[in-house]
This record gives C-alpha cells, structure tokens and sequence, in this order.
C-alpha cells in the first residue's frame, strides 16, 4: 500500500503503478477514499495523505487499519519537504512491514539546486530509498524492481512506537546528517499577490469573471451550437427519430423514446449535446485552479469572511469542487477537521452551490441578459449563502477548529493531467446523469400520457402561477429539478421564458433541492435526519426566494 | 509574544502551543515546539503564514493566538 504525507504525489505513483487514474491536484487532502487497483497482480491502495500515525482523524484510523493488513509499505516523501516528511517515515518503518521510500519530486530538488545525500539516508533508515520523479515517470522501473524483490520478504515484529518528540528530534536529526541546510525560498512575489487582501480579492473576481465569461459566452454558444444544434438536432436525431416513428407504434413506448420529453429526444440530448460540452469545459477550468495550487491561497484569502460561517478558510477547496461536482464536494468535505464544518458545509452545498452542468445552462440564460441581471443574480446567491452560513453557525452544535492548512507549492498544471482529471470527471458526470435523466424522462413522459402532467400543472398553479409569477408548464422543469437541478435548468430554457420571470425561475432552481446522487451522500456521512434536513430546507429557501422576488420584480 | 506579533521576513523560535490537537500536527509538520520558523506574511487578525525550509503552512488567528514565539536570536544565549 503507498502511505504518505499529503500532496507528495502518492496518487500520481499509484497511476504509474496500476494504469488506474486517481484524482491528482496540488492541495493536501485530494485522496479522500482509498482507491484500489493491481500491479502484477497485486492488489494496490492509495491512501488519503496523513501527518503521523496517531490516530487523531479518520484518515489517519483509516490508514492506520490498512497497515495492519499492508505487504508491503510504499512511503512516498516530498523530496523538497524531506525534514517534514521523515516523521511519518520513522513511524512507518516502526510497524515492520518491508518498505521502500520514494523520495519524490526530485526534479524540484534539482531545480531549486538543493543537495540531498540519498545513499546516506538509505544507510540511516535501513530501508530502500528511490529517487523519483513520478509526475514525469522516473524512478518508477526501479520501484518496480524493488518491490518485485520486497514481495516476497517477511514482516518483521512491530516495533514499539516512541512519543511524537523523540520522533521528530530523530527525524530532524536524519535531515541533518544529508542534507545541506539552507533557508529555503519564501513567498515568492506571485504568491504574496494572491494573499494580500485587495490584489488577492481582485484577482479572485478576475478569476470568476473569467471563467463565467468563458462558460457562459464562448462554450455555451459557440460550442453547445456546434454540439446540440447541429450535431444533435441536424444530424442524429431526425434520421433515428424518423427510423422509429416508422417502427414503433403509435403510442407510450414511442412517446417515452421521442415525444417531447423522450429519452432519445431530451434526455440523451440534453446530457450530451448540451450538458456534456458545459461540463467538460467547466473541468478544465476548475483543473487549472487545483493543480496550480491557488486553491490554498484562496483558503488564506477568505479565512476571516468565513469566520462567522463557523468555517475556517480551509473550506473554500470543497466548496469551489462544488462547482465542479456538488456530490463529489460533499464527499471531499472531509478534509475539515470537525464534523460540526462538514455538517454546515454540506447544508451550504446543497442549498447555495450549483454544479458545473448547472452553472453553464444558467449561464447560457443569464449572460445573454446582460450584467445587470447577471449582477443580481450572483448578489442575492452570495447574501443566502452569507445568510445561511451564520444561522448554521448558531444552530449546528459543536466546535469549529482554526485555520491550520499547508500551502504547497504554486506549480505549473501539467496539461497531461488537467485533460486526463476533467476527461475521468466528465464520464463520471454521464455515468450519473444519463440513468437519471432517462429515468426523469420516461416518468414525465408516463405522467403527460396518463394527464397526470396537466392535472399537477394545474394543482399546483397556486404555487407557480400566484405565488412564483410563472407560467404552469415550469412544473414539468421543476420535477426534473427534483431528479438533478442541471436537468430542471435544461427544462427551463425550453420554456423561453422572458426577463423577469426567467430570472425568478433560475434563482428558484439553482436554490432547489439538491441532486439525489448528492443527497444520498449526505445521508451516507451524516445520517438520514440531516439529509432530510438538507433537502427540506433548500426546498423552503427556494420557494420562498422565488415567492419573494416575484413579488418585487 | 504571540504570533500574531511576528514581523514579516523575521526568524522566531516556537515556545509554546496552546491548542493539543494543534501542537501534533506542529510537531508532524517540524514546526514543533522548541523549532526555529520564519514568518512569512502576516495580516493584522490572521492568518499568519509560517515557514521553515520549504515549507509553508497558513495558520488562523485564533490559533496564532495559541502560539507563543520568541525572536529566533534569544535561544543562542
Ligand atoms: N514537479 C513535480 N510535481 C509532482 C510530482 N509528482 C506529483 N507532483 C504534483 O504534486 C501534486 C500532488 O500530487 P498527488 O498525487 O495528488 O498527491 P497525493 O500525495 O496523492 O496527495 P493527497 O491525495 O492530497 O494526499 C500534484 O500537483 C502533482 O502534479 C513530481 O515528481 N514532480
Ligand atoms: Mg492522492
């Protein structure tokens, strides 16, 4: 199993060794679940990053239960961090399993000009020590001979664990004896750009802005042109369309595959033709962030704003995954020390964040508007979500903890992995999305035949047409919304609604339920109660929101 | 001191840490009690950021208040 600190590049290692791809960004805490795969036929774990092995955290008890079970140990070091690193490496060579450390990323060791006698460490830890620089494959064949050679070694007794401050006099001590002290780099000047206070925050708007722009301009016309307007409605479905208006029947089996809301002719559209594109791009954006190491600096820029959320600026990473994925920041909201942050995060998520297929229809729809509306629309979601966050604050029981986050280095992305990250993302979005929106669309289909469909336009036209000053057809966006938010956003722009009422209907829907996908997820981490919460809640603030700017706009 | 005292580009020794969970994942990191660190940017209420080699770690106010610094030259004596 490969056991580390975090962001040494114990995942990049993992997709060497087994083929698999495993997320890999520059912040500490991107493993978050063990992921599992085969070298040579044995089985591999990739193990979220830990600082030491005192079972403090789940990560760490997570970790720590694997060890027991673990073959062998493959400890991956930050070559540049060593001194830090070699804590964990004492605690792990005291469980007695064989090992072999990587010491990873000596590519930045040679750039920075810093010596490091290997051999000699070698010679201290007793262990094999492999010079690697994973992100660029070396040093990885002469793993492979060393653990070919480790496999069959047995495991000798546990060692008794010494007190954390012996540990590190050792591991300072270690350091010491190989490597020639230097002062190491401070903050280098882009970096001091990005936490200050006005630049930081004025690159943060440029940063968003940017991406909105380019969702919400280029993709969504251009692109989405290309893909649902031509490809889709020019050349793929009229052809099948016409083929199985020949074949089928007349009736439901027909209508669930092609009529107005047909699995063929909305839900495959919609998903591929229109949201795959939004998406796709929305990932690459997002990877751009992750890997070059902002994210973190975005954490020390917001720290204090987040303050009064009872959230620590350590929570900024999960919640702009969330524009990525919502269900997937849900998970990743484990990276908060307290359960009392994931909890509140969880409810802020599901209620105040949209997820990237989201954001693009709803940018396709507003940015046309003009910034006007544009501006409304991000002011009244910030003020929720402001809001939101300070009652959680009061209501949510517990302690929060303070801001304690490495900052890794700021990197280059390596586009090899931005498009292998965003690609891996996407089909994980179609996996999830197409059942669903298949599902969604066969039971509208099913309720329009039965006149179910109009009979709930109608029963609930107080609620949309009194209340939200919409037309009833929205029910049919709204029960998808209920299904997934980006579908129901989908259905919105069917209904080309005009400037006031299309604002209502897209400030309702970003705030509706959240997903299932994701609700289940709540529920998996928090338990059924605060799922039910999650869910009922955004419900109430969406209705309410819509109810309330109806009535002023 | 605390640390939030610390000037910008200065070199201190960690005395004491308050908060437990705090101070293991300080010893963990090496920033420890008894290391030598360096303050690399500070603004006014936290977060204060740390750094010793190459690395760097952000730490918030409340937990900067925790911290207890001495400049780095009072331990030679
Ligand atoms: N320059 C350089 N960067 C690397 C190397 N290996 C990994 N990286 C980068 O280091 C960062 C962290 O890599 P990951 O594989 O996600 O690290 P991890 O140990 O799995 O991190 P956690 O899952 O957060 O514990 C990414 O930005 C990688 O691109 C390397 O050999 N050289
Ligand atoms: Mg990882």
């Amino acid at each position: 199993m490969l056991a580390g600190n975090p962001n040494v590049g114990k995942s990049v290692v993992f997709t060497n060794l087994t083929k698999r791809y495993a997320e890999v960004s520059n912040y500490p805490g991107t493993t978050v679940e063990v992921s599992r795969g085969f070298w040579q036929g044995n089985p591999v774990a990739d193990t979220p990053g830990i600082y030491g092995l005192n079972a403090a955290n789940d990560e760490e008890r997570l970790t720590e239960a694997l060890l027991g079970d673990a073959d062998v140990i493959v400890n991956v070091v930050d070559a540049t961090r060593l001194r830090r690193d070699l804590f964990l490496t004492l605690q792990l060579i005291g469980r007695g399993a064989p090992m072999v450390v990587v010491v990873n990323m000596m590519d930045e060791v040679r750039r920075q000009g810093q010596q490091l006698d290997l051999a000699r460490l070698e010679s201290l830890l007793g262990v094999p020590v492999i010079p690697a620089a994973a992100a660029y494959g070396e040093g990885m064949e002469e793993l492979a001979q060393v653990l070919g050679g480790l496999r069959h070694k047995k495991k000798s007794g546990c060692r008794r664990l010494e007190d954390g401050e012996s540990l590190r006099f050792r591991a300072n001590e270690i350091y010491g004896k190989i490597a020639a002290s230097g002062g190491g780099p401070g903050l280098s000047s882009l970096d001091k750009w990005l936490t200050r206070p006005f630049s930081g925050l004025l690159t943060a708007a440029l940063v968003l802005a940017m991406i909105w722009w380019l969702i919400g301009g280029l993709v969504a016309n251009q692109v989405v042109d290309i893909t649902e307007g031509i490809v889709f409605n020019r050349w793929l479905l009229p052809p099948i369309v016409r083929l199985l208006l020949r074949l089928l029947p007349e009736g439901l089996l027909q209508q669930i595959l092609i009529g107005d809301f047909g699995i063929l002719t909305m839900a495959l559209a919609y998903g591929i033709g229109l949201l795959l594109p939004l998406v796709f791009s929305f990932y690459l954006l997002l990877s751009l962030l992750e890997d070059s190491g902002y994210l973190p600096r975005l954490a020390v820029l917001l720290d204090n704003t987040f303050r009064p959320l009872g959230l620590n600026g350590k929570a900024v990473i999960p919640l702009i995954l969330g524009f990525g994925c919502v269900t997937m920041a849900v998970i990743s909201t484990r990276m908060l020390s307290t359960r009392r942050e994931r909890i509140i995060l969880a409810f802020l998520l599901g209620l105040a964040v949209p997820c990237s297929a989201q954001t693009g229809v709803i940018a396709m729809m507003l940015v046309p508007m003009g910034l006007g509306w544009l501006s409304l629309y991000a002011l009244i979601l910030l003020s929720i979500f402001l809001a939101a966050g300070v009652i959680l604050n009061k209501t949510v029981p517990g302690q929060s903890a303070g801001l304690f986050l490495e900052l890794p280095r700021l990197r280059l992305p390596r586009p090899r992995n931005i498009l292998r990250k965003s690609w891996a993302k996407s089909m994980a979005f179609l996996k999830d999305a197409l059942p669903l929106f298949a599902v969604g669309a066969a039971l509208i289909t099913l309720l329009n035949y039965g006149g179910g469909l109009i009979a709930l336009e109608n029963g609930l036209a107080p609620l949309t047409v009194s209340w939200l000053k919409l037309p009833p057809q929205v029910v049919g966006a709204f029960i998808m919304g209920m299904i997934r938010r980006d579908f129901g956003a989908a259905g919105l722009m069917a209904l080309n609604l005009a400037a006031p009422q299309r604002f209502v209907a897209l400030v309702t829907m970003t705030l509706f339920v959240p997903c299932i996908a994701s609700v289940l997820v709540a529920v998996k981490e928090h338990g059924l109660l605060i799922g039910i919460a999650i869910w009922l809640s955004s419900l109430a603030v969406a209705l309410l929101t819509g109810g309330l700017l109806a009535a002023v706009l | 001191m605390n640390l939030l005292a610390a000037f910008p580009g200065k070199r201190y020794v960690v005395l004491k840490i308050k908060d437990p969970e705090v101070r293991r994942q300080a010893d963990c990191l090496g920033m420890g009690e008894g290391e030598d660190v360096y303050c690399v940017a500070r603004k006014d209420n936290g977060p204060v950021i740390l750094g010793r080699g190459g690395q760097m770690v952000a730490v918030g106010g409340e937990i900067a208040r925790g911290i207890q610094i001495a400049p780095w030259r009072a331990r030679k004596k």
